[in-house]
């Protein structure tokens, strides 16, 4: 049974070592893509991961499966903890298994002289130029333009929370509407690092409490259920008196 | 894996967020996370659920040689074991500062609290008594591992029964299998009961919250346990005394 999903097609569920398909390129004329959660060896498709196996429009076959912990991939946008110093280059720490490291040369208008300070424990959004299972991942914080495009260190303040990596790539994506849902009750400002991490800001700290909630509902409800609920968590959230235990 | 550590927007977000009254999952300053207790179809185990936290415990008994110091009073030992199931930055086999506190805080709990009658564990003095093990495995830390692994391995110690025994004139000793004689129950005259509590020091004020949640505990300035031995009168009345305190905070800091 498969069910078209805004242009995805689910096709089954898939356990590590279950066969996709075969695909020889000499004898199948169209070409297809494979994602992440495939491997093909001699002509044949199987999968690596448990989970869903879906299809895009584009002949895109991946296996859609519940994760934590971040794989680095190369292009994708994370938020890091700055470590420490090394020479040149800062450590961060993106919650892989490796830690990254990015230039102080790689901010918007860096140069040997004026370089971008920044103190352990800070945070910092970018994008990873370099990862592979070989190599350190490497972060950089401007594009090919030399242009930040909202890259760079968070400001202060803020709240920052973890969450599946599904769930990062869901609130994302420019077709669900869950972020506008919230943004009706608080104005907020929000990052979204694709390794599970996400950074708010708004203008209370009750009111950042309340959205990572509301957000954190994502893991358990799908995004039509979330929708329904997110006012009513919301308002809640707000409604919460202070309480102070002194002693 | 090493910890990941905390970067400083979420250590000063948490305490923000404390000293305007309010907890990451809206909970009360002094209010526990949902506890449920799942007993297993053997006696003596237990799994234990604070929230996110969960704790299994298994206590088994043999008979062995009682210690010559001591021969008529039976045995416990205890153990806890971290691993990587638990956390991502447990290693299992190395000895870890968390290990040990943990079974510091149990067998002061339960052993130096002589909630146990150990000399009803006795069998044939001088020869054979029962040693009670209890194995507590933490399954998933999501802060509070003292309180859960308490509750686990005290549940899991009411809850086994130990095989019947008759010793026979010429001294040798008959373990009665579970469908042969009835089983009989451990007896606590006394039940520790484990409570956390986290001190985060802001701006000359002392705020202290119940049960801490991962996060609030790596952030917390200081922990405080507190041992409360529930004594159970005849009449099947509760009375409590303070019977045990541990504490980690300097004495300025200690509630009236």
């Amino acid at each position: 049974m498969s069910q078209e999903v805004a242009g995805v097609e689910v096709l089954k569920v898939v356990l590590p070592g279950d066969e996709v398909l075969q695909y020889n390129p000499d004898r199948n004329k169209e070409r297809i893509f494979i994602g992440p959660g495939l491997r093909w060896e001699d002509n044949v498709i199987r999968a690596t991961r448990p989970g869903l196996l879906k299809k895009t429009l584009k002949r895109l076959y991946y296996v859609d499966s519940h994760q934590k912990r971040y794989i680095p991939q190369k292009r994708e946008f994370v938020i890091g903890t700055v470590l420490k110093k090394k020479g040149d280059n800062y450590i961060i720490d993106i919650g892989a298994s490796e830690q990254a490291t990015i230039s102080y040369l790689s901010f918007e208008n860096a140069s040997k002289k004026t370089k971008k300070e920044m103190k352990v424990g800070d945070l910092i959004f970018g994008q990873l130029l370099v990862a592979n299972k070989d190599m350190e991942p490497e972060l950089v914080c401007i594009d090919t333009y030399d242009r930040a495009v909202g890259m760079g260190p968070l400001p202060e303040g803020g709240l920052l929370f973890n969450v599946s990596l599904h769930v990062a790539r869901l609130i994302v994506n420019p077709k669900n509407s869950f972020l506008l849902t919230i943004s009706k009750m608080f104005k907020y400002t929000i990052v979204v690092g694709f390794n599970g991490r996400i950074w708010v800001k708004a203008k209370k700290q009750g009111e950042m409490v309340a959205i990572m909630n509301c957000i954190l509902m994502l893991e358990v409800m799908t995004l039509e259920e979330a929708n329904e609920n997110a006012l009513r968590v919301l308002s809640s959230f707000s409604q919460h008196n202070s309480k102070e235990a002194t002693c | 894996m090493k910890e990941v550590p905390l970067s400083t927007c979420e250590k000063t977000s948490i305490v923000s967020a404390i000293r305007a009254g309010q907890r990451y999952d809206n909970r009360e300053f002094l209010e526990v996370r949902d506890i449920s207790l799942n007993f297993g179809k053997d006696y003596g185990s237990c799994t234990v659920t604070l929230g996110q936290t969960r704790v299994l415990a298994q206590v088994t008994g043999e008979v062995v040689e009682p210690r010559p110091s001591r021969p008529n009073e039976g045995k416990i030992s205890i153990s806890v074991h971290l691993s990587p199931m638990a956390a991502p930055h447990f290693e299992s086999g190395r000895s870890n500062d968390l290990v040990d506190e943990l079974q510091q805080i149990l067998e002061r709990n339960i052993k130096e609290s002589r909630c146990l009658d150990l000399e009803s564990l006795c069998v044939l003095a001088e020869e054979s008594v029962w040693q009670l093990r209890v194995d507590v495995t933490v399954l998933n830390h999501a802060g509070n591992l003292g309180d859960a692994c308490n509750l686990a391995s005290v549940a899991a110690l009411r809850h086994f029964h130990r095989p019947d025994v008759t010793v026979e004139e010429d001294g040798r000793v008959t373990i009665h299998t579970l469908e042969e004689r009835e089983p009989i129950p451990t007896f606590m005259k006394k039940v520790p009961v484990c409570l956390t509590y986290a001190f985060f020091v802001v701006d000359d004020k002392c705020y202290m919250l119940m049960d801490p949640s991962e996060k609030e505990e790596r952030v917390s300035n200081y922990f405080y346990e507190l041992v409360k031995l529930w004594i159970k009168v005849k009449f099947g009345f509760m009375r409590f005394g303070w019977l045990l305190r541990q504490t980690l905070v300097p004495p300025t800091c200690l509630p009236s």
